[in-house]
């Protein structure tokens, strides 16, 4: 018996990942943007904002992260495989797509070292990032559940 | 089938009396819950029958339609439907985790958050039960951490 999620969750999943890049965006836009204008679509407005057409597109990857997302970490799809290798091809995929859309939508000029080392040094700071948040909070919650075991042991142990 | 009730007054024990023309599996069933009642279970194994205190039994597994009883020594089979040791059992310190496994909190070694929402569940005997997403989060709620 899985939880039925409904496709407001998933909305909620894309809104979230849309917002959190938008609003990296912007900080990016504010302090490269105009350094960057004439080199990438995304900064061609320097740091007066984001283009419409970039935004959609950031919307569009959100919805994609998402479909990975559920395809690995639910098991509407995939059944049985080890949490390490859900996790490694769901990265690999979410690199591929962005850097498809960096490819296609000239994000940033493609023969251009730079932006690739920061593309990857920004991805792998917040899949870092993500990854320690999730180990802390798993280990918290680890030590909650085995305090309330003990504490549900001792419960029916003195009810006999 | 006929049920008789005596209310006598000089009785001092509870006594339950059946009497049948054999031992149908049905019959079995009602044994079989009324010795829950015991804190027994009335289990199977090659062919013969067993009386299993309740404190013994470290999980319980459904598989297609039969149940299996595992203790720390020896497997079991009982005639009971999965739902129905869960509603009889409840009260012994027992909990539904999967479409499959039914658990005897007080034997549960260790428990895991998984990443996926699961919840790794080590019995004493080394096992390791996965509970589902939704019977995590009901698992997580008897143990008040939600």
């Amino acid at each position: 018996m899985d939880e039925k999620k409904t496709i407001f969750d998933y909305l909620a999943q894309v809104m979230i990942i849309f917002g959190f890049a938008i609003l990296v965006l912007n900080i990016f836009c504010l302090v490269f943007g105009n350094d960057a204008k004439d080199i990438s679509a995304i900064f061609k407005l320097g740091d007066q904002g984001i283009p419409v057409g970039i935004t959609l597109q950031f919307l569009c990857v959100s919805f994609l992260i998402t479909g990975v997302r559920f395809v690995f970490f639910t098991d509407v799809i995939i059944q049985k495989m080890p949490i390490w290798l859900r996790t490694i091809c769901m990265l690999t995929i979410i690199v591929i797509i962005i850097a498809a859309f960096i490819i296609i939508f000239n994000w940033f000029p493609v023969n251009m070292w730079q932006p690739w080392a920061m593309f990857f040094v920004c991805f792998g700071l917040s899949f870092l990032g993500t990854y320690t948040v999730v180990t802390v909070q798993e280990k918290i919650e680890n030590k909650r559940m085995e305090e309330a075991l003990q504490r549900l042991k001792e419960k029916e142990e003195n009810k006999k | 089938m006929k049920i008789e009730i005596v209310v006598d007054e000089k009785a001092t024990d509870l006594n339950i009396s059946v009497t049948c023309k054999q031992l149908t599996p049905d019959v079995e069933r009602i044994l079989t819950m009324l010795r829950m009642m015991n804190h027994q279970l009335m289990v199977k194994k090659n062919e013969e029958t067993y009386l299993l205190d309740i404190a013994q039994i470290i999980y319980i597994e459904s598989v297609d339609r039969k149940c299996f009883v595992y203790t720390s020594d020896d497997i079991y089979e009982t005639d009971l439907r999965l739902y129905e040791l869960e509603q009889q059992l409840e009260g012994y310190g027992f909990f539904r985790v999967s479409k499959s496994f039914l658990i005897h909190l007080q034997k549960v070694q260790s428990l895991k958050a998984e990443i996926n929402r699961k919840i790794r569940i080590t019995m004493s005997n080394g096992e390791q039960i996965i509970a589902s997403r939704q019977y995590a989060e009901e698992l997580k709620k008897r143990l008040g951490v939600i």
